[in-house]
């Protein structure tokens, strides 16, 4: 999927695979804290986005 | 009568594109269909093929169109923008086919009581240059529908084609609009208009939706569909077929209703809020759709939902098309009682 | 070639005689304008419909799965890209291989009926491809059936005349905006008719996420993002069951070069997991790399 997503022109770093079990909160902090990261410092995609159907 | 050379046509398409938005058949890739002239190269001009891959329907009846917009805060719904488009628009090369397409759609989205309002700002906003079609192509049957290839229906202007010229005649108001601005490049000429070598396929469609009423429970109708996919390109490339569903585009708070094409052929077409589905089967909507476009629409609107222009014929993936149904339907006897 | 003709009718007005087979998948001609369409026929007296030609292109397989609720025998010819639909579908347990009898065709190659006719319809002036082979065909590395009960004509040369990957590797050496670009394009063409999906031998599911409105996994809108959800969604759940049929290039209205999705994948699967080809053999409880797990598979994408 990753690799799928990259092909097609997607950054690799929006897309996330993580395990966490469920006694893991402080990671699933952690690793949710590093995608905000990684994704404001990508910016907006406004790949495949057209702009006629911005709301 | 008025004309020009056909050596000039990237003229007046310009001269036409200066003003408003002019459809013209173009070739993209290994398709064509009809773009604004404005945005394409003019080697992909497309005016010597016969019908476009994707019918001009579009140009009227979008197949993915905003309706408006919502945002809705706390106990507070405001609703905005109607995005219905009025701007004028020309088809520059239509064929009677495509003409009578939108004679049938005028029915449906403006003749029966209620007026859609996007198609009618659309539709008036929208001029039709139409053309001669001199050499139907070998799947064009539009004659056996009561097409004539070479009339002036639905047309404002129509083109008249010689070997070098285009003739020029307009037929209505917006026609005379539009010569006044091309009046320059016009210049008066005697033209002998050829006749139409005419359709080489035949269908016989007489009788027909009188002997449909009595054959809805046919078997011949589990035989055509046994290879039909319930695919939608027969239902998207055909110019008459105006099925839509209104969804909605949802971010959270604010979001959008749109309407898109929908095609009788998908199982959610069908499908009720009950969960219930009338047509549950390939061969009941392969049925209805046949029905609907041989039987019914002819009932309604006393013409057929079809204007032969062959394009199923290219297109469907297991080559079944509106010729070998309505063939096929003529083959069999229906028992009288 | 010969004329393989005269054996399909011998074949299937055989099977339907000596009760064999309930009914027989094959192709006939259209009597309204000659076109070559696939064909069931019941009775051994309609054997004579039956033939075999360069436009005999379509892919039968998939159209076992209207009958996968039947009980019924079924006697159907496939070429190289169909044997591997039969496969396809026998391993995702959709068929069963008992109820078929299947008379495998070597195939020379094929012409795209639809492809001859746009040519003929002038859109490309005088270059009709009326000649050429099949764009899928071109791209063919098993003409040759894979599983069969019986085969007929002469072995065929593999066509591959490309590199198979070829088309791909363009892609991936492009810059990541560029790809962006390259594929907002193509899915922008898309008219959601899901002919690609339709035509699909591994697409068999009996309710498919794109027809399900509740909730509705991927918007009906022809915006580029919901088209571009379509198509991202679909060469997933195909990965690794893709046949390399290439019917779902063959059957786009648009002509969008679907397989370049279908391909990356099988490129990288075959890098992550050794070298594999989707429905070359019928074994016993045998899977595809993606329907499997085992634990010395690469993870490099979880953390």
């Amino acid at each position: 999927m990753k690799n799928l997503l990259e092909y097609m022109g997607f950054e690799r770093e929006r897309y996330h695979t993580v395990w966490i079990s469920g006694s893991e909160g402080e990671k699933f902090a952690a690793e949710m804290t590093g995608v905000v990261e990684d994704a404001l410092r990508l910016g907006p995609c406004r790949k495949m986005r057209d702009e006629t159907w911005a709301i | 009568m008025k004309s020009f050379a056909k050596s000039a046509i990237t003229v007046v398409l310009d001269r036409l594109a200066e003003q408003t938005r002019t459809y013209v058949p173009m070739r993209d890739g290994v398709t064509s269909n009809f773009s604004p002239w404005s945005e394409r190269r003019a080697s992909d001009l497309a005016l010597n093929s016969l019908n476009t891959t994707f019918s001009p329907k579009g140009i009227v009846f979008p197949q993915t169109e905003r309706l408006y917009d919502f945002a809705v805060d706390g106990q507070r719904a405001d609703i905005s923008g109607t995005h219905a488009e009025t701007g004028e628009n020309i088809l520059f090369g239509a064929r009677a086919c495509d003409r009578k397409a939108f004679a049938a759609l005028d029915q449906v989205f403006l003749r029966r009581g209620y007026v859609d309002t996007n198609y009618k700002a659309r539709r008036d906003g929208l001029t039709v240059i139409g053309r001669d079609c001199l050499q139907p192509g070998p799947f064009c049957f539009c004659d056996s529908m009561g097409v004539d290839p070479m009339g002036a229906d639905g047309a404002d202007v129509l083109l008249h084609e010689t070997t070098e010229e285009f003739g020029w005649e307009p037929l209505t108001e917006k026609g005379q609009a539009l010569t006044l601005r091309l009046n320059d490049l016009l210049t008066e000429k005697e033209l002998i208009r050829p006749e139409s070598a005419g359709c080489r396929l035949e269908v016989n469609v007489a009788g027909l939706p009188e002997k449909l009423r009595g054959m809805f429970d046919s078997p011949v109708w589990d035989e055509l569909s046994t290879f039909c996919m319930n695919c939608g390109v027969c239902t998207y490339i055909c110019p008459v077929c105006h099925c839509f569903d209104i969804q909605v585009m949802n971010n959270g708070s604010s979001g959008c209703r749109f309407r898109c094409w929908d095609s009788c052929m998908y199982p959610e077409y069908n499908l009720m809020a009950g969960g219930h589905n009338p047509r549950e089967g390939k061969r009941d909507r392969f049925r209805n759709r046949f029905l609907h476009k041989l039987e019914f629409f002819q009932e309604r609107y006393g013409s057929f939902g079809c204007s032969g222009c062959g394009r199923c014929l290219v297109t469907c993936p297991h080559s079944l098309n509106m010729v070998l149904v309505i063939n096929r339907l003529g083959e069999v006897k229906v028992d009288a009682s | 070639m010969g004329d393989l003709t005269p054996e399909v009718q011998r074949i299937a007005g055989n099977l339907l005689s000596q009760g064999q087979v309930d009914l027989v998948l094959g192709w006939a001609k259209a009597p309204s304008n000659g076109q070559s369409v696939p064909a069931c026929i019941r009775q051994a007296e309609q054997a004579g419909r039956l033939i075999f030609d360069q436009y005999c292109i379509h892919n039968l397989a998939t159209g076992l799965l209207d009958h996968r609720d039947s009980s019924e025998r079924i006697g159907i010819f496939v070429k190289g890209c169909d044997s591997r639909g039969i496969v396809r579908l026998a391993e995702d347990g959709q068929f069963p291989r008992e109820r078929l009898y299947i008379v495998g065709i070597c195939c020379p190659g094929m012409k795209d009926q639809a492809a001859c006719d746009r040519a003929a319809s002038g859109l490309f002036g005088e270059t009709a491809g009326d000649s050429e082979l099949a764009g899928k065909c071109r791209q063919c590395a098993h003409p040759n059936p894979v599983i069969y009960d019986e085969l007929l004509g002469d072995q065929q040369p593999p066509f591959l005349n490309d590199v198979r990957f070829s088309d791909v590797q363009r892609i991936e050496a492009m810059g990541i905006g560029e790809r962006g670009e390259f594929f907002s394009q193509i899915f922008s063409k898309c008219i959601r008719c899901y002919a690609c999906r339709n035509i699909c031998v591994a697409c068999n599911c009996r309710q498919c996420i794109f027809d399900e409105t509740r909730p509705q996994w991927v918007g009906r809108s022809t915006s580029a993002a919901d088209n571009m959800m379509y198509h991202a969604f679909r060469a997933m759940h195909v990965a690794g069951r893709c046949v390399e049929c290439g019917e779902c290039e063959r059957v786009c209205p648009a002509g969008l070069p679907l397989m370049l999705l279908n391909r990356k994948l099988i490129k990288d699967i075959d890098q992550l997991f050794g070298p594999y080809e989707a429905g070359l053999s019928l074994e016993e409880g045998a899977r595809p790399p993606l329907s499997s797990y085992r634990v010395e598979d690469p993870d490099p994408f979880v953390r």
